[in-house]
């Protein structure tokens, strides 16, 4: 449970808020082109719902100064949680690699040496979250999305970008305590056809990597459920557990929970009863909307069978309700 | 109960951050209007309806009971 992201503009629009040495770029939008838009422009142009927050220009070195912002989130959490027994609450933060998209790097010799300054920035957010009592996950989409977003990469292309970035992200998440930490990629929020998703085999293994103990992924929709056969032969390192999403955002199809409950059994047989944890592709509200892509009425009846395909799903593999 | 040892009991579960924003608050975000005492209202309302999922025995959301608070 966390605090639904409530107070940000966008899961990654936020970041420009919260640090400094960064300028609008008048009239400027982020980057549209992609391999989704290239293969099928007249989706598109009948009018998607995608995002695209102004880009940013880096002038001077990047500093964190959204302390305020930070603080204000943790109060709130912290407010919400007043009598309430709980533990394993968390609190989402961007990864460096998703905010590095959003900016022009006009500050520094070179754009490895601004992802870096990125990370030291946001490791400020990391270590402010998990002082506080939360865990820490870090949204890192364009881990997984950086093949679709760049049509003349390759996967090794892609590959080699994805291992600097999680260089740079563990670089940032330096000497903090790993079984606090969730890793979460996705392909976006936005419903689309995902015929240009790189597959998750092709960075499964990068995304391992990444200094944590829980790593989230899609597994829920037509394009990426049976992807769940990677852990036939991918090996999930000891003490380590995986957050599939058994119920996805793409689709306001409300999955059945016996559904959900097989798609738990599959992981669980592969990697362990124990090392699951039942996920959601990506988030439901990731920027505020007039008319959301998935109405809030849809939202808790997808996580009420998220809940009951759980439960299900214990009975069938401990025997118990 | 670590959620170590819980994991070790059931199936537990997650979502991965955001949750519908109350309408009020999307239209005020929206117009570039910000607020603590909206956003915490929000935050207080989103976690009623998360907890809606997590009566026991169908707990299974990041809720388990312990001494152990992540408020403190």
């Amino acid at each position: 449970m966390d605090d639904g992201e409530q107070s940000k503009p966008g899961f990654v629009a936020y970041v420009s808020e919260r640090l400094s040495g960064l300028m609008p770029i008048a009239g400027s939008a982020a980057q549209l082109t992609s391999r989704e838009r290239e293969s099928l422009p007249e989706f598109y142009a009948a009018g998607h719902s995608g995002t695209a927050p102004p880009r940013m220009a880096t002038l001077k070195p990047i500093t964190y100064s959204g302390q305020a912002a930070l603080r204000a989130d943790i109060t709130n959490l912290k407010s919400a949680l007043k009598n309430r027994d709980v533990v394993d609450v968390f609190m989402p933060s961007a990864s460096p690699a998703s905010f590095e998209r959003y900016q022009e790097n006009r500050c520094y010799s070179c754009d490895e040496e601004c992802l870096y300054a990125i990370a030291e920035a946001m490791r400020e957010e990391y270590v402010a979250i998990l002082d506080a009592g939360f865990m820490l996950q870090i949204d890192d989409p364009r881990l997984a999305m950086h093949y679709m977003l760049n049509p003349g990469k390759s996967i090794e292309d892609c590959r080699a970008w994805a291992e600097t970035r999680v260089e740079a992200l563990n670089h940032a998440l330096r000497g903090l305590p790993s079984e606090r930490i969730r890793h979460h990629t996705c392909y976006g929020i936005n419903m689309e056809q995902r015929t240009n998703d790189m597959e998750f085999k092709n960075v499964v293994d990068i995304a391992l990597k990444v200094h944590a103990h829980y790593y989230s992924f899609e597994a829920a929709n037509p394009r990426h459920e049976h992807e769940w056969r990677i852990w036939e032969s991918v090996k999930l390192p000891d003490g380590k557990a995986i957050m599939p999403g058994v119920v996805t955002h793409s689709s306001v199809v409300v999955e059945h929970p016996e559904l959900v409950s097989e798609r738990i059994q599959r992981f669980a047989a592969l990697v362990g009863r124990e090392n699951v944890i039942a996920g959601v592709d990506c988030g439901f509200a990731s920027t505020p909307r007039a008319v959301p892509e998935v109405h809030e009425t849809i939202v808790w009846a997808k996580l009420k069978a998220l809940s009951e395909g759980a439960r299900l799903a214990t009975h069938a593999l401990w025997g118990k309700a | 109960m670590p959620l170590l040892d819980d994991r070790a009991r059931r199936i537990l579960t997650t979502h991965v951050g955001s949750l519908p924003r109350p309408n009020a608050l999307s239209e005020m975000m929206a117009d570039g209007h910000t607020g603590t005492s909206v956003y915490a209202r929000a935050v207080s309302d989103g976690w009623q309806k998360q907890s809606v999922f997590n009566a026991k025995p169908a707990s299974t959301l990041w809720t388990m009971a312990s001494s152990r608070s992540p408020a403190s």
